[in-house]
């Protein structure tokens, strides 16, 4: 009996013994001497240039304190729903933009509406109109896009220059240069981390975008186009192509991105297709072979003009329910929206939104390509890079199953447009597809 | 007028006694329920509330966090027994489970039998097979995807040995993830059987060996005769356990292939995780969950039921 | 006469010798095979211990061998910026409080099974056996409104709470297997001595089955410690997270630093393994006689 009292006792000790963390402390504190919980995900090992800037304004504003715990992709999920379902969770997160649980989030009003703040300082003078759509819900902005992200072809300079390979801009080029590399003992040309799956879809992702550009992309999106028109057709069977003459190596599933990203560092495979978001990592990581990747966009699959690429990154995204709205804003607004900072993040290698100056800044050399390539072809238009998100969350689940699919073979191209067709029709019956929205009326 | 009065109060002595035995019995009861208190309320108030509570949400249509939502019936239902992708799932969790439970129990035996008639280092044999038990499932997943990785240790292994024909991608060939990860599984398991076999092994009486060696019989048939059948009721409850665990493997597939390559692991407790959580869809998840009971139970009465068939 | 004594002659048997030859045989070929199942069991752990050792140079060019020369930096990162001195404490006083609480619960909950006839045992039993069949990830939600209504979240005791109704039924009845093997007859004559239940229970059964109740212990320890989930949910502030989560924090997505994530393998385990090897025996003793009657 005397044990069972003890650990009732206990229980009831530890139940008071949270240290402060808590997320009821936010609530129940006059705003001025409170903290603010931030979630947020960040690359283990990686020198960081958003947590240097919070710490910096931490120490500026020293009647709040920010709390940050490490979240990341694979916490958020079950950890951030259960909290905003039940009215917890942090005052701001970094989180997915899209639709999925972030729209959900937000059709049930637990995101707080940050339109007054776009409006009143001045944030939307930075981030352009088709970027702040994006994060538009009924006319008004509940989200920051920590960056802009943008694909294209990483490529090792040293083995071009070696083989006298040159940049291809058109499609009959690149595959010149495949066959060349595959010609001096490159068995994978292009290499694609088929086990995470997600690295592949942006490649396909681009393909598509290439094929049926910025309007045909939006009519599917928000018009009455389909995913199996002949663009999406066409550039799947390239994609399957490609496969087919084994220019993904031999086996491109057994791939994880970790181990793709580093036989790209160590020169066993010269090319792969992805993004600017494994720069800030690639510094550490490729070492001394930093400063040999270069960056080119892909050529068109179907011989038109290139389209520069670009989506937002993370959003932040404050809660409906804090206490501490006015210091999040102002968090956001030192983070994002003031020169300084976003200088800091550029030369972190993160590209922020809105207007750079990439004249002051010291940036890494492969980030510095990518912008220019993207600048070289802003004038054609631009394509979204990441499809997940601006599609329902099974859509994307769909096309990862897909594209595995076809590098095993199991799969082909008229199968995976369908399968995404079929599931798109099935998500914009419930009404989960993103409706074509204006940018918030100041 | 005594003879009247003998039967009526043969009557109350048989009320009487009725009435002490409830007595007895309701006090008996009230003890028992107070021993069992503690347990009882939580498990109640933490497991089988919240448990009837998805029984409810899997008739809704639900993304986990709107303040409201629809009742749509059996249309989750309708929906999960009409996706491909749900048979799949199941039919994948069949044959991990299969694969799971025959290696730990046929491994687990043969490994006991073996540990008992060694008579050196029985102890330390049993610590290391217990060491992979005692391991956290994430764990087990990084330590075998290292393996499975084409430049790993298991394909090293295999070119060492001549055998380089065989070397592939583990977790990236569709044909292989799932019983490659089903053997990660039963790495992480198997110790546990071996010692609960064992020590099952080393409470058979002695006597029944010992008849049997009078009758000549050799190592086989005293395995298939005398250690086997007195072993069933302990093989039953390993068997059970195994396969009920094995039915809501997570943790392993989601940190290493997260159900694919093209859908090569999904199982059915990642498809529900996937539903709920990534595509918030929770009245769906729910019923998917509720399904995936369903099924384990009667996957545990089958074979409760096989057994009791057996014994006769 | 003659002709009857010679047909029965005895059966032709081996000679001792090669009775000996063989079972010799027989039995290095049994420690033969122990030793491959040993190794199966032994060789990935021992590759992810050593590689706790290595730099990140030697996780490269020295895969598999022994580290050469060891390096602690590993543990060290992985201790300090990696906040695992902060992961273990919290890891500590859950599953020493879930601990305590299951060796309360549990053993009473058993007897109670086990040596009382009482109305709805039978209801009892099948409700607690149904439950093994729930998964976790299904109810989270649900428990989680729970833990909030309770104000519980963000607090050890949301962790701790759920792990001993989780595991209760199953330890209830490993302590029923135990107790069942008790004689009845002890707590026969207890009882026309006017003892009361709790006393019997206390003071006579509970000190006879204390195998048991350890078998309990270090499987509820071992389960509370490995268990990611919960905390995952619950425990969202990072002065109350645990080593499962700490360990899942450094799975990044672009890159692995496979010396520190073997670092965390390392720490994560060795509580454990000591537990284990100090317990060993009385463990296998307790699990065997729990599930053998189960």
């Amino acid at each position: 009996m005397a044990a069972t009292t003890l650990t009732a006792v206990a229980a009831l000790a530890l139940a008071g013994c949270t240290s402060g963390g808590g997320t009821d402390s936010g609530k129940d504190e006059p705003a001025g001497d409170g903290v603010l919980n931030l979630w947020y995900g960040y690359e283990p090992g990686q020198a960081d240039a958003i947590t240097e800037l919070i710490a910096q304004w931490d120490e500026a504003n020293p009647d709040v304190t920010v709390e940050i715990t490490a979240m990341g992709p694979e916490l958020n999920p079950p950890s951030l729903l259960p909290a905003l379902s039940a009215g917890e969770g942090p005052d701001m997160w970094a989180g997915t933009i899209g639709s999925g649980p972030s729209q959900a989030f937000i059709d049930a009003g637990l995101v707080r509406d940050l339109t007054p703040y776009y409006c009143d300082n001045g944030w939307n003078d930075v981030i352009p109109d088709e970027l702040a759509t994006i994060v538009t819900t009924d006319g008004k902005l509940f989200g920051i896009p920590n960056s802009i992200e943008s694909t294209g072809v990483f490529y090792r300079k040293s083995i071009f220059e070696q083989l006298g390979l040159e940049v291809p801009t058109t499609w009959d080029e690149f595959m010149d240069v495949v066959t060349t590399l595959v010609e001096n003992g490159y068995e994978t040309p292009i290499g694609t981390a088929g086990q995470d799956a997600w690295p592949v879809t942006q490649l396909l992702g681009a393909m598509w975008m290439s094929a049926v550009g910025p309007d045909g992309i939006e009519k599917t999106l928000f018009g009455d186009g389909t995913w199996t028109e002949d663009g999406f057709q066409q550039a799947t069977q390239m994609f399957a192509d490609l496969q087919g003459n084994g220019y993904f190596g031999p086996e491109p599933l057994a791939y994880t991105y970790q181990a793709m990203t580093a036989d790209f560092y160590n020169g066993v495979v010269p090319m792969t297709y992805t993004g600017g978001f494994v720069i800030p990592g690639a510094q550490e990581d490729a070492g001394e072979n930093f400063d040999d990747i270069g960056v080119f966009a892909l050529p068109s699959v179907v011989d038109g003009p290139i389209y520069a690429n670009a989506s937002p990154g993370e959003g932040w995204y404050v809660n409906a329910n804090s206490a501490y709205a006015d210091e999040a804003a102002d968090l956001l607004n030192f983070l994002f929206f003031t020169d300084e900072s976003r200088t800091k993040i550029l030369e972190g290698g993160l590209v922020p939104v809105g207007p750079v100056d990439v004249s002051k800044v010291e940036l890494p050399s492969v980030l510095e390509e990518l912008l220019s390539e993207q600048d070289k072809y802003r004038e054609n238009g631009t394509v979204p890079t990441f499809i997940e998100v601006l599609t329902p969350g099974g859509i994307f689940e769909v096309m990862q199953t897909g594209v595995q699919g076809i590098l095993a073979g199991s799969t082909s191209p008229d199968q995976l447009t369908q399968s995404i067709q079929t599931a798109w029709e099935t998500e914009k019956e419930a009404g989960n597809t993103l409706d074509a929205s204006a940018a918030p009326q100041c | 007028m005594a003879r009247t009065a003998t039967r009526a109060q043969a009557l109350t002595h048989q009320q009487r006694a009725r009435r002490r035995h409830l007595r007895r019995g309701r006090r008996r009861t009230l003890i028992a329920y107070a021993f069992l208190a503690p347990a009882l309320i939580l498990y109640v108030m933490f497991v089988v509330r919240p448990t009837f509570q998805l029984f409810g949400m899997s008739f809704y249509t639900w993304n986990g966090v709107s303040p409201t939502r629809d009742f749509v019936g059996l249309d989750n239902f309708k929906r999960l027994f009409a996706d491909p992708l749900f048979w799949k799932s199941l039919r994948n969790n069949l044959v991990f489970v299969v694969l799971l439970v025959a290696f730990n129990v046929t491994v687990g035996l043969i490994t006991a039998s073996a540990l008992a008639r060694a008579t050196r280092g029985r102890l330390l044999y049993q610590l290391v097979f217990f060491l992979p038990v005692v391991q956290a499932s994430i764990v087990t997943a990084l330590v075998w995807k290292w393996i499975y990785q084409p430049d790993g240790l298991l394909n090293r292994l295999m070119e060492d040995v001549g055998l380089g024909f065989l070397t592939r991608g583990w977790l990236g060939d569709p044909n292989t993830a799932l019983a490659a990860l089903a053997l990660a599984a039963a790495w992480s398991g198997f110790g546990l059987s071996v010692v609960i076999f064992l020590a099952g092994i080393q409470g058979i009486d002695h006597t029944l060996y010992d008849a049997a060696k009078v009758d000549g019989a050799n190592v086989r048939q005293i395995f298939f005769n005398v250690t086997a059948p007195q072993l069933r009721p302990v093989v039953t409850v390993v068997f059970l356990l195994e396969m009920i665990g094995a039915f809501q493997t997570f943790d392993i597939i989601w940190a290493t292939t997260r159900g694919g390559p093209v859908s090569a692991t999904e199982v059915l407790a990642t498809y529900m995780f996937k539903r709920s959580f990534t595509e918030a869809q929770f009245g769906y998840g729910a019923a998917v969950a509720v399904t995936l009971m369903i099924i384990v139970l009667t996957a545990a009465l089958i074979s409760l039921v096989i057994r009791e068939r057996n014994e006769d | 006469m003659v002709a009857i004594t010679t047909t029965t002659a005895p059966p032709a048997r081996a000679s001792a010798l090669t009775r000996f030859r063989r079972r010799r045989g027989a039995m290095i070929g049994l420690y033969v095979y122990l030793t491959v199942v040993a190794a199966f069991s032994l060789l990935p752990l021992l590759l992810a211990w050593m590689t706790a050792f290595k730099d990140r140079a030697q996780v490269v060019s020295n895969p598999y061998g022994f580290p050469n020369p060891p390096v602690m930096d590993n543990l060290q990162e992985a201790w300090t910026s990696g906040r695992f001195s902060q992961y273990f404490m919290s890891s500590v006083i859950i599953s020493v409080t879930s601990v305590l609480a299951m060796v309360v619960i549990a053993p009473l909950a058993g007897y109670g099974l086990a040596r009382m006839r009482f109305w709805g045992r039978e209801v009892v039993i099948g409700g607690l056996l149904i439950g093994l069949t729930i998964p976790i990830t299904a109810i989270i939600l649900p428990l989680y409104t729970v833990m909030r209504e309770l104000h519980l979240l963000n607090t050890y005791a949301s962790v701790v709470i759920t792990h001993v109704a989780i595991g209760a039924p199953f330890f209830a009845f490993i302590m029923r297997a135990f107790f069942l093997r008790l004689p009845s007859a002890l707590e026969d004559a207890a009882r026309v001595d006017g003892c009361s239940e709790l006393r019997l229970f206390w003071s006579v059964m509970l000190p006879l089955v204390r195998p048991g109740v350890l078998t309990v212990a270090l499987l509820e320890f071992l389960w509370t410690w490995n268990n990611l989930i919960l905390p995952l949910v619950f425990l969202t502030s990072e002065n109350v997270r645990t080593l499962p989560i700490g360990m899942l924090l450094l799975t990044g997505r672009f890159a692995t630093d496979y010396g520190l994530l073997s670092a965390a393998v390392l720490i994560l385990s060795f509580p454990v393994v000591v537990l284990f090897l100090i317990f060993q025996r009385n463990f296998v003793e307790g699990l065997a006689s729990g599930s053998v009657k189960g």
